[in-house]
């Protein structure tokens, strides 16, 4: 059995836009190991790949970033939210990336997979 | 594109291929398909075809699905048997029965079904599987794809795994999907002689920028662009010779610490420990019987 209806897209901030309602997958760098910045109540933010920062509504107490076992860097599963211009990410799930992350190199493979190589992947 | 860093698999990659933990292997030798002998052999299918395989292929779920069909059970991509895979995913939908199981691999292109069914002579590895496979844990399958006769219902049978310690190698993982599917493309455009030895170098190119070996990874991924690396330096000329020399009357070849421990003097651990690694990722040696032991291909 293969399904590949719904891709969760390896994605940076600057993607975001193209995936609006839709799920992806953003590894991001919280601002100090295991804690993030909030950017008020249940959201937190996060510096993706490409360096900028993204928005992401919170979980709920599974989350995380609310109980504070969230890595240096992490990957948000969430869906796109576009609200007038900035898009931000509502979690689904995050996985813990560890505190070492290459995201320079993976910021190459966001470009690539959803550019030249997106036959690959999407 | 940018290069990998120094830090992306160092130390950790070459910690992870040659470990001691993990209680061993499952299959080894699937890297070399049809160049070896006295391995366990994961597919059927004649020897005689070697040229249309494709080697062990990284592949995306979606790689998968899109794959064309051979009329028989094999799935063609860029003109290339698909038969020994590996990809890197999610687990999900553990299903536990008899001597085996079945789970999906999530890559976040989609998700495939993957069976294992387990090797009653190898408890401890089956047991280590089986910890490791758990819903949400990211891991490395290596196994077949197959098709189910008559459907289009592929899945991927698996031989062997490994967990995913360091999150680079998701990276590293698409980028060699990448590398791969634009390397065999070249090959079938162009110089479809260079065979399955082409298809070792891509392997070996693309495990170089993970394995950090010898050359920084920027030099590595030049060269695997270039596709020119076709002979080995003298450190690996070295150790391959020392594989072949300890191995002879060994079936299962032998140790990276007796090659280690043999060519002290010459070369030092972390030497051997990079050549070692280049030609395992370019097909000259491979795992035997276990993960700390290995054999060259080509004797002498």
């Amino acid at each position: 059995m293969i399904d590949t209806a719904e891709p969760r897209p390896f994605v940076n901030a600057a993607l975001l836009p193209r995936y609006a309602s839709k799920t992806v997958r953003l590894v991001g760098k919280t601002s100090s190991g295991g804690g993030a910045a909030s950017s008020g109540a249940d959201a937190v933010l996060l510096s993706a790949s490409d360096g900028q920062t993204v928005t992401v509504k919170t979980c709920g107490p599974t989350s995380p970033f609310l109980n504070n076992t969230a890595t240096q860097f992490v990957e948000v599963e969430g869906v796109v939210e576009a609200d007038g211009g900035a898009c931000c990410l509502r979690e689904v799930k995050t996985t813990n990336f560890g505190d070492k992350f290459d995201m320079d190199t993976h910021n190459e493979l966001c470009k690539l997979s959803n550019g030249d190589h997106a036959a690959l992947f999407l | 594109m940018a290069m990998l860093s120094d830090s992306l698999f160092g130390d950790a990659g070459a910690g992870d291929l040659y470990g001691n933990g993990g209680g061993g292997g499952a299959a080894g030798g699937f890297m070399n398909d049809g160049s070896g002998a006295g391995r366990k052999s994961v597919g059927g299918g004649s020897q005689g075809e070697a040229g249309a395989r494709a080697g062990l292929l990284p592949v995306t779920v979606k790689l998968l699905a899109t794959a064309a069909d051979s009329g028989s059970d094999e799935l063609i991509f860029e003109g290339r048997e698909v038969r020994e895979v590996t990809i890197v995913g999610k687990v999900g939908n553990r299903d536990e029965a008899g001597g085996g199981m079945s789970f999906t691999i999530d890559d976040g292109t989609g998700k495939v079904s993957v069976k294992y069914f387990f090797d009653m002579d190898m408890d401890e590895t089956v047991a280590r599987n089986k910890q490791l496979l758990q819903d949400g844990n990211y891991v490395r399958i290596y196994g077949q794809a197959k098709r189910q006769p008559n459907t289009d219902n592929r899945y991927i049978q698996m031989f062997s795994m490994k967990e995913i310690a360091d999150m680079n190698e998701i990276t590293f993982h698409g980028l060699e999907v990448i590398f791969t599917k634009m390397h065999l493309a070249k090959l079938a455009g162009g110089d479809m002689k260079a065979d399955a030895m082409g298809m070792g170098m891509g392997m070996g190119m693309g495990m170089g920028m993970g394995g950090g070996s010898a050359p920084a990874g920027a030099d590595a991924m030049g060269m695997g662009m270039g596709m020119q690396q076709s002979d080995h330096n003298d450190s690996q000329k070295m150790v391959l010779d020392t594989f072949a020399k300890l191995s002879t009357g060994h079936e299962n070849g032998t140790t990276l610490d007796a090659v280690i421990a043999e060519l002290a003097g010459s070369l030092s651990k972390a030497q051997v420990k990079s050549a070692a690694e280049a030609l395992v990722s370019d097909g000259s040696l491979y795992n035997s019987c276990d993960e700390e032991h290995f054999l060259p291909c080509f004797a002498g």
